[in-house]
């Protein structure tokens, strides 16, 4: 049969364990929702910071653009429309509107409807067999006569260059209507811009940005710039330029190359161009990274510092508890420990109870041993009455006829003996008495037998003289003797040389009293019994006797002492009285009386 | 009671043990840039500008410190040993070389080869076979592009223009430095295209570090085609042209600065084969960044695009994206 | 007893190759030092003649204890490139730099940097503002006097104007002049412009202002002023002064284009000592030019750096307030030409 034995867990242990998985529960849930509020509050920054950046980018783009505008609108009305282009006025006017805009022009150039050049600054001779009715600056110029036109970022191919060099330039184009020797004619305006204007105000914005980055785009999705133009170019870059340019301005979200990304458009007025932020959500931001680390440090620590509190806390609980149960264990494994009283009011209370229970518990006990002691004594007290009356009323019996034979002196003798016979019986009520007083007894007893048996037997008396003057339990040898008498040689013939001998010794701490006669013995189980069961006993008169005292002695003197009994049939038997070496004084006797058990 | 207090010692010290490592992640997230070197003869001349741009470009996407030697002309591996050694002191991760002129380049680089990643640009480290075999290679990872195929398709242009005969005219070569694996590969490229055209070879020269190749042009003879297969020289052919009336010699020249596309756009010459350095710079970059991220990564070798250029395929799409690379 | 003598045999063998080992190391340390140059753009003649002359004196200070490895990079006319050409130029190893400003007012970035590892700087041709270069006592100018230069450029006009009265076409007393300025703001245009013309009337030369034009120090653009000019004044114009060779140059081709003959040009003086000016002050088309000491400027830049190197005293320097080298420009016209043809084909002075 299996019986699976739960285990039980301490106090400490439950609460230990209950409060830390509240601890690690909770302060888990507090980290996440820190950490997750952090970071969308972060990436909410990020794309706000971004929109910011874009608005103001797209701010400067819009005034880059509007300054060239201007410059194309006061060139065309004010310088064009004004002057004759063969004038020297003209040429002047172009060149100081060259020298004040240097820095972001390439060149300023004048053409007319057939691709020719009419007038440029700065000068400088053009190239050969270049075709500038092909350009797109030009087409879309005269294409579309009304409006100014912005190209995609090109080298620009018209002019020679002194250092050998090619310009990356946007064109700014439009047609124009030029006065040439007093003949109205159609043109058209160039202005290119240096790319390196627009290269410069995008690539600070595209510094190290953790992922972020920002490009410009025309209306048709072709790229104006791009951090990694190149790449998208041979192919190693996806970007989805062309799809965007069709959005409306905002803030989408969007997935290529399987990462998300979010994307905030910005259009910039007159061109159609767009300004496109594309911002990767899953991306590692130090910042965030960081603040992840931070959070977990701070989670771990928190835990282990309330581990500990909680270890304390727990400790401050249970430990009580604990002590009252480790004072109860050595109460009950026999010990005498004090009870622990500590703790909350609970426990305290729970310990007096303890402690009160135990004191009853031992009051109770001591009144059950001290109830003991009396009952005992009063065993004992009814135990000596149970002498044998049959004695009395044949010893009286022998003396009436002792008297009607007119036999005085036998008759004097045996109530003198009976006398001191039951002097030493009462013996004031006491217990115990000297052994020389009990021997007395005996003494007056055999004779009172030996008269009655007339003297069939013999009776020696072997004892040592130092024992005389310890104590006793009062009338313990007669019945032995009665037993002699009546069991072992009151059958005998007289030629059989009966004989009862009582000795004793003192051994060191020991008294030993024998009786022994030479008589018919008993049987083996009958030297078992005799001690011990009085109905297997046969009985001449009552068997009481031995039992009586043997019993008597052990309440006395306790167990180790009483009566020893060997015998074998048709030998003898010998019963000897164990007691202990008290010697017989006022102290001793006192204690004794008390029913004190003896201890040796 | 005491299995109590050791769990809990127990977990306390785990706990701490995790809480310092990632407070340490904190404060050392940072992970040291890898650095790079790169050395190259002449860094700061204008016919790396598009090298060096795809360089930085893979530079920035792999957060890798780019370390751009400071050189002039690197004459023989000793040279260029010292040049190494003196960056092997400052910490450097992985080479990107260009071999150097001589036949001991190669050990040399080899042995680097064992300590360090080396990645080989423009032109490879000399092989003795290279004599026997013009196609021989090192064993080291290259990426380059092929300067055999750039000779041959230059002798190809020269044969195209010419209805595939050229019998009976003259060709004069001007090669790039002696002793180097791209002088060599691309000579006898063009060779090997000119081999049954016809075509006489007048004379070879080679240019060299100290001296203008106008000035040795001056005593040679007049030829009908000129090839010219270095980009320093093709330039300083193409400066001095300035000033001196065009004759009737047709060039064919092999560059990698945009000044070479000007001056083939003005009509200093027919053709001009070049190289895509800015791919050359952006992979040779590329293949350290993967070889230095995983140890068991094999570095794999990039054969670089070449494009072939006259002067009406300028201004395409093709050719200005390309052309963008060199801003 | 033999064990023992073949152990000290080995052991002194031993000894011997370590110490024969450790000599030949010794012999080894050949220093090398890197100069970085940082030119302001790579299509000024001027500078790169400049810079070759400096490669020359480089080379011609290397011994077998100390290689000179000269960089030469460019700044592509922008102050913040030329700030990451100089970052990147320390951070790859440089001990010495030698730097042309894109802009003269903005060196702050490049001091600090260089300051930080102790590198010291050459600034040269394009002068920083003076409190800039005081700021550390690791940093010199070396260049020319742009004062100087239109001094002199002035002294020789007055020179050919006093010794050949022909040049005063009209007769009039008066010189009648076009000026072909640099730059609008430039601070060596408006000196030299200032000097020459202060210059002139020093030395007793009266002057009629026709037209002042800028050409962005550009031949093309000199031309086609000057042929506006010509258009405008014709043969009133009696002198052409240039701040600088190439727009005389420009100037010349004006009148060639226009097909003057060389009674009815003015005359012509141009400022640097460019070799194509040298030829025409040989052939008379321009009249003089001041001679920007370009291989002084290099040979005192390549010694400064060599001593700036190896930590030798500067005592034999000419500073000018401990700081500044000033090379004197030189006057060239028909006079002494010669000497400055045959010196400039190669041969440095």
């Amino acid at each position: 049969m299996n019986i699976k034995t739960r285990k039980n867990y301490d106090i400490q242990t439950i609460i230990m364990s209950v409060l830390t998985l509240l601890t690690i529960v909770s302060s888990i849930a507090m980290g996440l929702l820190l950490y997750t509020r952090y970071e969308k509050a972060m990436k909410q920054a990020e794309i706000e910071a971004a929109d910011t950046l874009i608005t103001s980018t797209v701010y400067s783009v819009e005034h880059y653009l509007l300054n060239m505008r201007q410059i194309s609108n006061t060139i065309s009305y004010n310088v064009i429309q004004e002057q004759d282009v063969s004038s020297r006025e003209f040429n002047q006017e172009l060149s100081l509107f060259y020298e004040m805009n240097k820095d972001k022009l390439q060149s300023i150039a004048l053409y007319d409807n057939n691709g020719k050049l009419i007038a440029a600054e700065p000068v400088t001779s053009q190239k050969e067999n270049v075709d500038v009715l092909t350009q797109n600056w030009f087409t879309s110029a005269t294409e579309e006569i009304e409006n100014m036109h912005f190209s995609t970022p090109h080298i620009q191919n018209l002019f020679r260059d002194d250092a050998s060099r090619y310009h990356w330039v946007v064109s700014l184009s439009r047609s124009v209507d030029i006065i040439d020797g007093g003949t109205p004619r159609n043109g058209v305006l160039l202005i290119d811009m240096k790319y390196s204007g627009i290269l410069d105000m995008l690539e600070k914005i595209n510094r190290d940005n953790n992922g972020q980055y920002y490009y410009l785009c025309d209306s048709d999705g072709h790229i104006i710039y791009h951090p990694h133009t190149v790449e998208i170019n041979r192919g190693t870059f996806i970007e989805n330029n062309e799809e965007v340019a069709s959005y409306e301005d905002g803030i989408y979200e969007d997935r290529i190359n399987g990462e998300n990304r979010k994307l905030i458009i910005s259009t910039i007025s007159y061109t159609g161009w767009k300004i496109v932020g594309v911002i990767p959500i899953d991306a590692k931001n130090e910042t965030l990274i960081r603040f992840r680390y931070y959070i977990i440090t701070i989670v771990i620590i928190l835990i282990m510092m309330i581990l500990f509190v909680n270890k304390i806390v727990s400790k401050k609980i249970s430990s009580p508890i604990l002590k009252l149960d480790d004072s109860v264990k050595a109460y009950e494994a026999g010990e005498k420990p004090s009870i622990y009283i500590g703790g909350s009011s609970e426990i305290r209370h729970l310990g007096r109870s303890v402690q009160k229970s135990y004191e009853q518990i031992e009051a109770l006990m001591k009144e059950i041993v001290e109830q003991q002691n009396e009952r005992r004594k009063s065993e004992l007290d009814a135990l000596q009455s149970q002498i044998n009356p049959h004695f009395l009323y044949n010893t009286l019996e022998s003396i009436t006829w002792m008297i009607e034979g007119h036999r005085n002196e036998d008759a004097v003798f045996m109530i003198s003996e009976l006398a001191k016979l039951f002097r030493i019986s009462l013996s004031k009520g006491k217990t115990i008495i000297s052994i020389e007083d009990e021997l007395q007894h005996c003494r007056s007893y055999m004779n009172i037998q030996k008269h009655r048996y007339k003297e069939r037997f013999a009776i020696e008396y072997d004892i040592d003289s130092e024992i005389l003057t310890y104590c006793t339990v009062k009338l313990i040898l007669q019945p032995i003797l009665e037993n002699a008498i009546y069991y072992g040689v009151g059958d005998m013939d007289e030629d059989e040389d009966a004989r009862i001998i009582v000795s004793g010794v003192i051994e060191d701490k020991d008294i030993y009293i024998s009786v022994e006669d030479n008589g018919l013995g008993m049987r083996e189980e009958d030297v078992k019994n005799i001690l011990v069961d009085n109905q297997k006993v046969p009985k001449h008169g009552s068997g009481v006797g031995l039992i009586n005292v043997h019993t008597r002695i052990q309440l006395m003197f306790g167990e180790e002492y009483g009566l020893l009994v060997e015998s074998e049939a048709d030998v003898g038997t010998k019963v000897t009285v164990h007691l202990p070496a008290v010697p017989y004084n006022k102290e001793n006797c006192e204690e004794l009386e008390k029913s004190k058990i003896w201890k040796g | 009671m005491k299995k109590n207090k050791l769990t809990f010692l127990i977990a306390e010290i785990l706990l701490a043990a995790i809480a310092i490592f990632f407070a340490s992640r904190i404060f050392f997230s940072e992970k040291p840039q890898k650095r790079v070197a790169v050395i190259i003869d002449n860094s700061g001349d204008e016919k790396w500008n598009a090298f060096v741009n795809g360089l930085k470009q893979a530079a920035d996407t792999y957060n890798i410190h780019l370390i751009i030697c400071n050189t002039d002309e690197i004459e023989n591996g000793t040279e260029e040993k010292n040049l190494i050694n003196e960056q092997l002191d400052n910490d450097i991760d992985a080479f990107i070389i260009q071999a150097a002129p001589g036949y001991d380049v190669h050990q040399m680089l080899t042995e680097l080869a064992d300590q360090k990643p080396v990645i080989l640009v423009a032109n490879d480290a000399l092989t003795e076979n290279i004599v026997e075999n013009i196609h021989a290679a090192s064993t080291l990872t290259k990426v380059m592009p092929d300067n055999y195929k750039m000779g041959y398709e230059l002798g190809e242009e020269i044969l195209k223009d010419n209805g595939a005969s050229l019998n009976g005219k003259t060709l004069g070569i001007v090669g790039g430095l002696l002793e180097t694996d791209c002088t060599m590969k691309r000579q006898q490229g063009l060779k090997d295209a000119l081999a049954d055209s016809g075509c006489v070879i007048s004379w070879e020269i080679n240019a060299g570090y100290d001296n203008n190749v106008m000035d040795i042009l001056k005593w040679k003879a007049e030829v009908d085609y000129l090839a010219v297969l270095d980009n320093e020289a093709l330039v300083q052919l193409c400066e001095r042209e300035q000033s001196i009336a065009n004759n009737d010699t047709l060039v064919y020249g092999i560059g990698t600065s945009i000044k070479s596309v000007y001056y083939l756009d003005e009509g200093r010459m027919e053709c001009l084969v070049m190289a895509d350095a800015y791919g050359m710079g952006y992979d040779s970059v590329d293949e350290i960044a993967k070889v230095l991220k995983g140890s068991v990564y094999k570095p794999d070798d990039h054969v670089i695009d070449t494009v072939v250029l006259r002067k009406e395929d300028i201004f395409t799409e093709e050719t200005q994206k390309f052309l963008y690379t060199y801003e | 007893m033999k064990k023992h003598i073949i152990m000290t045999i080995m052991l002194f063998l031993m000894i011997l190759i370590v110490l024969t080992g450790c000599g030949k190391s010794n012999n080894e340390k050949q220093k090398t030092m890197r100069v970085g140059v940082v030119l302001y753009t790579q299509d000024d003649a001027f500078i790169n003649a400049l810079t070759d002359c400096l490669k020359h004196y480089f080379e011609e200070m290397e011994d077998e204890n100390l290689k000179i490895i000269m960089t030469v990079r460019d700044g592509k006319d922008d102050q913040s490139v030329q700030d990451d050409v100089v970052e990147g130029m320390i951070d790859a190893g440089c001990d010495v730099l030698c730097v042309d400003l894109v802009d003269r007012t903005a060196p702050s970035k490049i001091i600090e940097m260089a300051k930080k590892e102790d590198i010291p700087i050459i600034f040269f041709n394009r002068e920083p503002v003076r409190e800039d270069l005081m700021q550390w006592d690791k940093m010199y100018y070396v260049g020319g006097d742009a004062e100087q230069s239109g001094i002199m450029q002035g002294e020789i006009a007055a020179d050919v104007i006093h010794a050949d009265e022909g040049c005063d076409k009209n007769g009039d007393g008066r010189i009648q002049y076009v000026l072909l300025e640099g730059e609008a703001g430039h601070q060596d245009a408006i000196i030299r412009t200032d000097s020459v013309v202060k210059t002139l009337m020093d030395n007793n030369v009266k002057l009629e202002k026709l037209s002042y034009q800028f050409a962005n120090w550009n031949r093309a653009q000199a031309e086609n002023k000057m042929t506006q000019l010509i258009e405008q004044y014709g043969e009133e114009i009696e002198l052409v002064l240039s701040n600088n060779d190439e727009m005389a140059l420009g100037a010349v081709a004006a009148y060639d284009s226009m097909g003057y003959p060389e009674e009815k040009r003015p005359i012509i003086f141009g400022i640097d000592g460019l070799s194509d000016v040298l030829v025409a002050v040989e052939e008379g088309q321009i009249q003089g030019t001041v001679y920007n000491d370009k291989e002084g400027q290099a040979r005192q830049m390549a010694k400064l750096a060599v001593d700036l190197y190896k930590g030798n005293s500067l005592t034999g320097y000419d500073f000018k307030d401990e700081k500044y080298i000033i090379l004197s420009y030189k006057k060239v016209d028909a006079s002494n030409i010669k000497e400055y043809i045959i010196d400039d084909t190669g041969a440095a002075k």
